[in-house]
């Protein structure tokens, strides 16, 4: 016998695996760990870009529920890209995902709109963890 | 150039390595190299600006780099270095300069980076405006990394 809550949590699941995630980040590498990570705990990654340039583009064509940023990269760096996606979508959820961890960096993601911020290597759960927190926002 | 400016180099590569390789990564015998010089097989670089500008190279051989790269793919066997395994190479490099970034900003050394670029090739000649400090780490089982760096502080 189901009870409310055991219903509740399966409801919750379904509706995590139809979370569409962008990937943006210059590494091809990067690109992929991100989404084997991702499509082993359930979302769907929808599109991947390797600049902000790109990344804005494919937001606005995709409109996912989620997008990972990457700072550094080449063209348009992802707090650029953050800004433009945030004007076009005040709602947008990004987390940036960077080498570059430091406090002044950080800050500058958050204010312009991150929701949150990882810092690269990361832990595998961490990731997880972390997407899941902001879906819950 | 002070000992301060390398040693968060140091520091961030050998944390990173022990996350991405899971092994520790051993500081040999610093050195310096004037400019031009040789490098072989395998170089990252990535260019520093801001507090202290210059250039840093990882340098490494076709056999360390695919070691590595299996590592950051989880394990999986890589046969020949292609662009996934020099992505994943390339990354480890953006990894520790974006660390070393994090360790300069607490020190109130406010630095950014580039987007890596990788080289492969026999004797490939680097010349550089200034002279350049050579830090080998060696990674037991799996070969030296030496990181150049050739940077100054702008005042």
């Amino acid at each position: 016998m189901l009870r409310n809550t055991d219903v509740i949590e399966l409801w919750k699941e379904s509706e995590n695996l139809m979370k569409r995630v962008l990937i943006v980040d210059d590494a091809s590498f990067m690109r992929m760990a991100i989404k084997i990570i991702l499509q082993k705990s359930g979302f769907e990654v929808i599109g991947e870009a390797e600049n902000g340039v790109v990344g804005i583009k494919k937001y606005q064509e995709l409109q996912p529920d989620l997008v990972t940023m990457d700072i550094t990269m080449p063209e348009m760096t992802g707090i650029e890209a953050l800004k433009e996606i945030t004007k076009f979508d005040p709602k947008a959820k990004v987390v940036m995902v960077s080498a570059m961890g430091q406090q002044a960096m950080v800050r500058e993601a958050i204010v312009n709109g991150a929701k949150s911020f990882i810092v690269k290597p990361f832990k595998e759960d961490h990731v997880v963890e972390t997407l899941n927190k902001i879906l819950e926002m | 150039m002070k000992v301060e400016y390398i040693n968060p180099f140091i520091e961030a590569a050998q944390s990173v390595i022990k996350i991405l390789c899971g092994i520790d990564a051993v500081l040999g015998k610093v050195y310096l190299r004037s400019s031009p010089f040789s490098v072989n097989q395998v170089v990252i670089m990535i260019g520093v600006i801001g507090r202290i500008k210059g250039q840093v190279c990882f340098e490494l051989s076709i056999e360390t780099a695919k070691k590595i790269a299996s590592s950051m793919m989880g394990g999986m066997p890589v046969a020949e270095l292609d662009e996934i395994s020099k992505s994943a190479v390339s990354e480890m490099g953006n990894m520790i300069m974006g660390n070393t970034t994090t360790i300069f900003a607490n020190k109130s050394i406010s630095i950014d980076i580039t987007p890596p670029s990788l080289l492969t090739g026999e004797k490939i000649e680097i010349s550089n405006k200034f002279s350049t400090i050579v830090v080998p780490l060696e990674l037991e089982g799996v070969g030296t990394i030496s990181i150049n760096v050739a940077v100054e502080e702008v005042l």
